[in-house]
């Protein structure tokens, strides 16, 4: 199957850094994929680049084969839904009205919204979990309600690829698990989810593929299982972790155990591949 | 005048919170049964009563508050045409103006009367008019496009442009030689200043807005010390005196030339800004939100700032500097009509020109037999509302 969203040989400067050098990724349809890697690895720019809000300084990104910087804003925006890490608002835009603008691709220039751009963001909402927010400022929410807000207005552009900055770091525990399944059981509908994310275990539970990245390069992909492992996570991340498969909720779990020294990599190595063994094993 | 009807959902049927059963991915996903459908858009399971009057109460917003707005003109419109030192009761400066449009009310009056009101107050209504619209809608769309409440239409320099052109011909004695004159130069002036800062602004590197911000701040403080170099130069008493008038912003002895010169170029700046009022919603979010909504943001910013900068240059041409309105204007209605831009722009226009027609009102009658200029009054009432909105706006969380 081609793939829905995919980009070729990205990389990016800016000014005389180098962010992203030669990033290759794919995702088809029904796939939930996860961008992990430490601060400062490119993800963002990664995502925003598939976005199509910054154009790459070298290599191309196709959304359906067709080359984005070459499409239309509103023809991107029908296909692509992308919400950003920072979700501060500086106008009163009540909740609604928010999750209204989604529909802004769809909508013929002199259009308001009708009765069923309400229906579907009513139900963005309603999905999501912030339906009881409706008529509040979006001023007076909190980081993680504002984000949940904007996930929903992405829900509500009816994306065919879904692109997600970090989207549960400002939410506690019930709301992360809430917001990743249901961009897993969209996905499971057909549509392309890529998100940025933070938490390693979320995204193993969560996502069917991971791309780890680190200093603007993808150093492995695969599912979560295969990618995560003591040597990748300790060349991605610089740290010692354990790597175990959690039966409880049926995926893989990485402990971090310690930061790595810059030179420390084989003793390090060493102790945490015998605890993986261990925990293989049992 | 309504307070912000929000929609009606709020309303205590609110739905039910879904569970959420911790369960690894797979089955955490099968719980969300309801998956959120793709392409079919039946929204399922929400009563349609509940989204019916929403789209209704949406339009009624927009509906309620142009129409007390307009009606509130015509008021204003009225009442400037009839009070002043030659008072012409409503009724018959009512009829004065339905028979300018061609009504016959049977109402009677004196030539005299109708001289006044058509010939003398009408024009400087309307300009009060038209030129308030003008900078009501185009601090909307700088406050708008900036993301900056304190952006005002002059905040790139068209303003102190505008000044410069006007300074310059009363200094070289060019104002007296023909009437059209003094706005002409006006608005040379404020043409060049935006081709100065948009050229600046394209030659740089980092083409962010907050880069010709930035620029028109640096623009305007030049300006301004070039206009106090050529009042320092002004032969006499008369010519300083001609200077400053003009700074402060008047709207004495205009006529209906004056109208009928800048009535396109105003009416027809708003109703282009107008379509754009759903991309302003976009670009208030931010720039990555509006792109990637399908807003094609440089093109529609520079759109944008041109359309405020002409509508902004013309006014500003006719009747010099008039401070504060295209600052508080936008303000207040954010207030009363929230921040929805498709209803801003309109109501800011109107809003505009209500303020400016009531200031120059105001500055009639406030000392008689002397005249304020209307921008001080403007700067009068302008000045503690501003105040009292910036403490009031700060308790909402709004900055």
């Amino acid at each position: 199957m081609e793939p829905r969203i995919a980009a070729r040989g990205i990389s990016y400067h800016a000014g005389d850094k180098r962010i992203l050098h030669g990033v290759d990724l794919a995702a088809r349809d029904g796939e939930f994929v996860g961008l992990l890697g430490p601060n400062g690895a490119g993800k963002s720019t990664l995502l925003r680049v598939l976005a199509g809000l910054i154009k790459p300084s070298m290599g191309t990104v196709t959304i359906d084969g067709d080359d984005l910087t070459a499409m239309r804003p509103i023809d991107v925006a029908r296909k692509v839904a992308y919400v950003p890490q920072d979700t501060h608002v500086a106008f009163d835009f009540s909740v609604w009205e928010i999750v209204l603008m989604g529909r802004h691709p769809h909508l013929p220039r002199f259009a308001v919204e009708g009765k069923r751009d309400h229906e579907i963001a009513a139900l963005a909402m309603e999905q999501v979990g912030v339906r009881h927010l409706g008529d509040r400022s979006i001023t007076s929410l909190s980081g993680g309600e504002r984000q949940m807000v904007f996930i929903a207005k992405a829900l509500a552009q009816q994306p065919q690829i879904l692109l997600l900055d970090e989207p549960v770091s400002a939410l506690d525990i019930r709301h992360q698990l809430h917001v990743l399944s249901l961009v897993r059981s969209y996905t499971e509908k057909g549509a392309t989810a890529i998100a940025v994310l933070h938490d390693l275990n979320l995204a193993a539970r969560f996502c069917h593929r991971l791309y780890l990245m680190a200093e603007g390069a993808v150093t492995a992909q695969g599912p979560p299982d295969a990618v995560y492992t003591e040597e990748a996570l300790a060349r991605s991340y610089r740290v010692r972790a354990a790597v175990r498969y959690d039966p409880l909720v049926q995926s893989t779990t990485v402990t971090a155990l310690g930061a790595l020294e810059e030179r420390a990599e084989p003793e390090g190595l060493q102790t945490t591949s015998e605890s993986h063994e261990n925990t293989r094993t049992t | 005048m309504p307070g912000r009807p929000r929609s009606p959902s709020a309303s205590p049927a609110a739905p039910a919170r879904q569970r959420q059963s911790p369960a690894n991915g797979a089955g955490a996903a099968s719980t969300m049964a309801a998956g959120f459908p793709l392409t079919q858009t039946a929204a399922k399971g929400l009563p349609q009563s509940e989204v019916e009057p929403q789209v209704r109460a949406f339009h009624r917003r927009i509906a309620s508050v142009l129409a007390i707005l307009a009606g509130l003109l015509v008021v204003a419109v009225i009442l400037g045409s009839s009070i002043g030192p030659v008072p012409v009761p409503f009724d018959k400066t009512v009829a004065i103006v339905l028979q300018r449009l061609g009504l016959d009310t049977g109402v009677a009056f004196s030539a005299r009367e109708a001289l006044v009101v058509d010939q003398v107050r009408l024009p400087r209504v309307l300009t009060a008019v038209l030129v308030g619209a003008a900078l009501g809608t185009a601090g909307t769309i700088m406050q708008g496009v900036f993301r900056n409440p304190l952006a005002d239409p002059g905040v790139i320099g068209v303003s102190s442009g505008a000044a410069v052109g006007a300074v310059t011909c009363i200094a070289l004695g060019w104002s007296a030689a023909h009437r059209w004159m003094l706005p002409a130069f006006a608005f040379a002036g404020a043409m060049a200043s935006i081709a100065l800062v948009f050229g600046i602004w394209a030659s740089g590197r980092l083409r962010s807005v907050s880069t010709l911000l930035l620029i028109g701040i640096g623009i305007n403080s030049l300006l301004s010390a070039v206009i106090s170099a050529i009042m320092t130069l002004a032969k006499n008493e008369q010519e300083l005196r001609g200077i400053v008038f003009w700074l402060q912003g008047g709207l004495d002895a205009r006529t209906w030339e004056h109208v009928s010169l800048i009535a396109l170029p105003i009416v027809l700046g708003i109703a282009l800004a107008l379509v754009y009022g759903r991309d302003m919603n976009m670009l208030l979010l931010g720039e990555e939100h509006a792109k990637s909504a399908g807003v094609h943001v440089g093109r529609t910013r520079l759109v944008l700032l041109l359309l405020a900068s002409l509508i902004t240059g013309t006014g500003v041409a006719v009747t010099g500097v008039i401070g504060f309105v295209g600052l508080i204007v936008p303000h207040l209605l954010r207030l009363i009509a929230g921040p929805d831009h498709r209803l801003l722009l309109p109501a800011s226009a109107l809003g505009g020109a209500l303020f400016l027609v009531l200031a120059d009102l105001v500055s009639r009658v406030a000392f008689q037999p002397h005249n304020l200029q209307v921008g001080v009054v403007t700067a009068f009432v302008g000045a503690p509302l501003f105040l009292f909105m910036a403490l009031r706006s700060s308790r909402a969380g709004v900055h």
